[in-house]
């Protein structure tokens, strides 16, 4: 295939770094491993691979040794299957084709000149952890938020310690050149973009767990995948969100809220200290005396005050008996309802409402399937929402006593191992579908119909392959004979089964604070919000909604979803996105200061900021 | 009125009235919409488009089903019924109210769920609405509405065939179509366009071929035995019956499986069931012969007892152990799993199988008796027929494909 052919798949991908971390247990692609950049990675050749159809780039000599660094192993079409159903794999080939072809033809290959700044940085990282070849550039340079066009930085550098950091904000100083630090991925809202220098901080992997003080000190380039791993191997977890995402970055910028922050909490609640390099390229810390506010929380959304380098982050205990439940309701009233009582009681160790679309988007194996689940769900069960709470057996028998109908995790993974005949003639779908036009889960998933439920659906993960590509079905069985992959606690913690959600086509979402005492303003914004995105034709749906400070307050996110590789609907959700940020104002204003929009880089202010704003004047 | 009666026979004799008929792809409308065009009537079929196939395509898998090659007669017109002048552009509407003598409202919304309300009242009531707004704005002079019997409510006993204003209903399906009556006589009153009101009990398939186009109502009971059949013989087979034994199923020496389930109902409970040629045929001969409006129930005149209904569905499904009980049985021993899962399932149809309500037939019976159509009675052989016809098509999952593959 030619770049051509192959530029739908390469310009499909999110840069979610899901490439980057273990999640399947499959090992991540060597060359990316060895050599760090994010152009060695899937993710970076999938980027290489459209920048060249497109003639944005030259063919380098670096790009000839990222191109023939990889294997083609197919590791990464493994794990972009999982998340996106994409198959880099053929980007990666036609990408050798196009190389070799190149050089057989004895076209140019461009050896990018070296300057002043380059140099200065090479001299502190070694000449080959900074680069300004637009083959390791290129990489950096986009992101799938609808509002970012793309920015082509100038350089690439790599520190490996905070020292190297502090160095090479002193030579963006001198040289009067923005910087901008980032992680493994781009940002959903375009903060790791920058024309200046892009300080990479991966290879900064510093990761000690401290039993005794229940906390990790990591450096900028841990995972989240890497911490909560090594939290777990010491019997604790982390309260961290996307996998793929450094934690230090992700921090510093979102307040890393999740199902988890209904117990761990959120923003400063995260960490116990944390290690910064400031503008001037000198260092401090959160417990820094000479510091005025670090929970400061600046609602204009001004840049961080440094560059985080290194975090104390809680940790949290964990139980032998945890435990996922799920709670169905047909209405967000009901729902929030019931998840304010979770959060009031101080209920599991995580909790939150989820659409429909969230709930069959994380347990179906592909996107048809995922659409078929959510259709049995809305249309069939009636169901459009699922509270789902993780505690121990307590916390889980509590729920239970409190629920009219729950889903327990027997249940939850014996409909993962039944799909795609989950909704087929002889599934749940034939029970579900009531020739009256009513709903019947409330019987359905009483425990005493589980023999049932499990003749009917004869659970297995051999159920899963013919859901999935030919060559994929193997995989899939043995993927899928892991009790991790139906075991929801575990797969909360890591969180890999939310990067597919949007798989279809990519989101961004919208997060606000609510009060839980008024679920029909909540329901009222998203159906404004909703509004929004249908006049611009976008798909849009609840997200989730996160009982948090005890059920006072509950985080919502509301998700719009658009085709980044349609020009016409990226135009419609810059629209939607303006329109939608007016909306998430008014409401705030109606609300009197008992909302507030997530605002990037005041992530690590304390929550109060957000949850106990000072009323309107 | 708009025309003389003299002038809608001549017009009927002559085949010169062209017929709007809503619904066209639904089960009732569908087969109306087939006599219709096989006795000569020029057809509008007002219908939507659904899973990817135009009205049109859907229109054509139909006429494929029932085996006829229409000729010129017929025009298909895409539209939504819930919406005013059917979502239609000014010229398709033009047409509709150029050409438009004669309308058949068949389509309807059949969900008896509260959860449907707001559904049953977009099509039953304002798909009604919608429909008479053409009657009103071309120059239809005549309005067929197919009703059901049921918007009697929760009368009890003999029901007139007149419209008697009703406040209590067994479901939103009742309520919506009682409602669509009383706007259909109100507004063809003020119009001068005659009006003819069919009320159909519950229909199921053909009686001579045992083919059907929708599987609920009668069919509701058999297709969840049908299904605990398949699952549990499945289960025996590759489990030794794990599943099944621990919800108190077990299976006989001779294959048949063997359950405990209690449905209750009504002292010697009946329903009244009638097959759709029936109601075809009955619904056209009372067209044809009625030129001043009416309401008509098209009933059975010998009502089936759920008991034998029991007896003729032992013979196909493989299951022993399904009892009918009278009231108050199941207080005195609480139900079981799958008693549970059959009351869960069969809710909604509950208030029938207490049903005492019957059907005056007098004005329907007269014109019927004068074209000898009689309602065919269920028997063994008529209800094999009909569930093996179901079971073949996979309640209707496979209803095209199975068509093709014959």
């Amino acid at each position: 295939m030619t770049l051509q052919e192959i530029k739908g798949i390469a310009g499909k991908c999110v840069h979610y770094a899901m490439c980057r971390i273990d999640f399947l247990g499959t090992g991540v692609c060597a060359s990316g491993t060895q050599s760090g950049y994010v152009s060695y990675y899937p993710q970076g050749r999938m980027e290489i691979a459209a920048a060249l159809a497109d003639e944005v780039i030259p063919v380098t000599e670096k790009l000839i040794d990222i191109v023939e660094s990889c294997t083609l192993c197919g590791k990464c079409d493994k794990q972009c299957y999982f998340v996106r159903e994409l198959r880099p794999i053929k980007v990666m080939r036609a990408l050798k084709e196009h190389i070799a072809s190149h050089l057989e033809q004895g076209l140019a290959v461009v050896q990018p000149q070296t300057d002043d700044v380059l140099e200065r940085l090479q001299a502190v990282t070694g000449a080959e952890w900074s680069s300004n070849d637009p083959a390791i550039l290129v990489a950096y340079s986009v992101d799938r938020f609808p509002l970012a066009e793309r920015c082509m930085p100038r350089y690439v550098t790599m520190p490996a310690s905070t020292v190297e950091v502090q160095e090479i904000i002193k030579i963006a100083r001198a040289a009067d050149l923005p910087y901008t630090a980032r992680g493994n991925g781009a940002s959903s809202f375009a903060v790791a973009l920058g024309d200046g220098i892009i300080i990479d901080l991966t290879r900064m992997k510093q990761l000690e767990v401290d039993p005794k003080t229940w906390t990790a000190t990591i450096g900028p380039g841990v995972t989240a995948f890497d911490l909560q791993r090594e939290a777990n191997r010491h019997g604790m977890r982390a309260g961290v969100v996307e996998p793929a995402a450094c934690v230090c970055a992700n921090l510093i910028s979102t307040n890393m809220h999740s199902l988890f922050s209904h117990a761990y909490g959120m923003g400063a609640d995260h960490c116990s200290d944390a290690q910064f390099v400031d503008p001037e390229g000198e260092l401090y810390t959160m417990n820094d005396p000479r510091q005025s506010n670090p929970f400061y929380f600046n609602k204009e959304g001004a840049g961080p005050n440094g560059i985080c380098t290194q975090a104390r982050i809680r940790l949290y205990p964990m139980t032998e008996d945890e435990s996922a439940i799920l709670v169905p309701f047909p209405t967000l009233q009901e729902a929030a309802a019931m998840a304010r009582e979770v959060g009031f009681r101080r209920l599991g160790f995580a909790a939150g409402i989820l659409g429909a679309d969230y709930v069959s988007a994380f347990m179906a194996p592909t996107n048809e399937t995922a659409e078929q689940l959510k259709q049995l769900f809305r249309e069939k069960m009636g169901i459009e929402y699922a509270l789902l709470v993780l505690g121990d057996k307590y916390d889980l028998a509590a729920v239970k006593d409190m629920a009219e109908v729950t889903i327990d995790e027997k249940l939850i993974r014996t409909m993962m191992l039944s799909m795609p005949q989950l909704h087929g003639e002889q599934g749940l779908a034939m029970l579900a579908d009531l020739p009256s036009g009513g709903t019947l889960y409330k019987t359905l998933f009483d425990a005493e119909m589980m023999p049932l439920i499990e003749a009917a659906l004869s659970p297995s993960p051999d159920n899963i392959m013919p859901a999935v590509d030919e060559d994929m079905r193997e995989f899939y069985r043995d993927l899928y004979r892991r009790p991790e992959m139906t075991d929801l606690v575990w797969l909360n913690m890591y969180r890999i089964l939310s990067s597919r959600t949007g798989r279809g086509r990519p989101f961004f979402g919208m997060v606000m604070y609510m009060p839980f005492d008024e679920p029909d303003l909540i329901v009222e914004l998203c159906e404004q919000l909703g509004a929004v995105a249908d006049k611009h034709g976008l798909r849009n749906d609840f997200g989730y909604l996160i009982p948090i400070d005890f059920g006072k307050r509950a985080a919502l996110e509301y998700d719009f979803y658009h085709d980044h590789t349609n020009p016409e609907e990226r135009e419609h959700a810059r629209a939607a996105a303006d329109e939608a940020a007016e909306t998430i104002d008014r409401y705030m204003k109606k609300m009197n200061g008992r909302s507030a929009a997530v605002v990037p880089f005041q992530g690590l202010c304390r929550k109060e900021n957000l949850l106990y704003p000072e009323p309107a004047q | 009125m708009r025309q003389s009666a003299d002038f809608i026979a001549q017009r009927r004799r002559d085949k010169k009235n062209t017929i709007l008929l809503t619904g066209g792809t639904g089960f009732l409308g569908s087969h109306l919409a087939v006599e219709l065009l096989r006795r000569g009537h020029f057809v509008i079929l007002l219908c939507r488009s659904k899973d990817g196939l135009s009205a049109e395509q859907r229109m054509r898998q139909l006429f494929d089903w029932f085996d006829l090659r229409p000729g010129g007669n017929y025009r298909v017109v895409e539209g939504q019924i819930t919406q005013p002048r059917f979502g239609l552009d000014e010229q398709t509407y033009a047409y509709l109210k150029d050409h438009t003598d004669e309308i058949f409202h068949c389509v309807a919304e059949t969900a008896f769920s509260q959860t449907k309300q707001s559904q049953l009242e977009a099509v039953n009531v304002e798909g009604a609405r919608h429909a008479l707004q053409l009657a009103v704005e071309s120059g239809c002079y005549y309005f067929h509405h197919m009703s059901t019997a049921y918007v009697a409510g929760q009368r009890h006993g003999r029901c007139e065939e007149e419209y008697v204003p009703q406040e209590h209903f067994h479901n939103a399906y009742e309520q919506t179509k009682h409602v669509a009556e009383g706007l259909v006589l109100e507004t063809c009153r003020a119009n001068g366009i005659r009006a003819n009101i069919y009320r159909p009990s519950i229909v199921y398939g053909d009686s001579r071929t045992g083919k059907s186009l929708l599987f609920n109502a009668f069919y509701a009971p058999m297709k969840l035995a049908h299904y605990l059949q398949t699952i549990w013989e499945r289960d025996f087979a590759e489990n030794e019956g794990r599943h099944a034994t621990s919800m108190g199923v077990t299976r006989s020496e001779d294959g048949v499986l063997q359950v405990s389930i209690r449905i209750e109902r009504a002292e010697m409970g009946v329903v009244n069931l009638i097959p759709i040629d029936f109601l075809t045929q009955a619904t056209l001969a009372i067209m044809e012969d009625t030129l001043d409006g009416g309401i008509f129930h098209i009933v059975n005149d010998r009502q089936d007892t759920l008991d034998e209904l029991l007896v003729y569905m032992r013979r196909i499904i493989n299951i022993d152990g399904i009892r009918l009980v009278g009231p108050g049985h199941l207080t005195a021993e609480p139900r079981n799993a799958l008693e549970k899962l059959v009351a869960g399932y069969l809710d909604v149809y509950q208030p029938y199988f207490y049903d005492d309500r019957t059907f005056e037939t007098t004005k329907a019976q007269r014109i019927l008796a004068r074209h000898r159509i009689t309602c065919p009675r269920m028997d063994d052989a008529l209800f094999s027929r009909c569930i093996r016809y179901a079971i073949e098509v996979d309640w209707g999952r496979q209803l095209f494909q199975y068509q093709q593959g014959e």
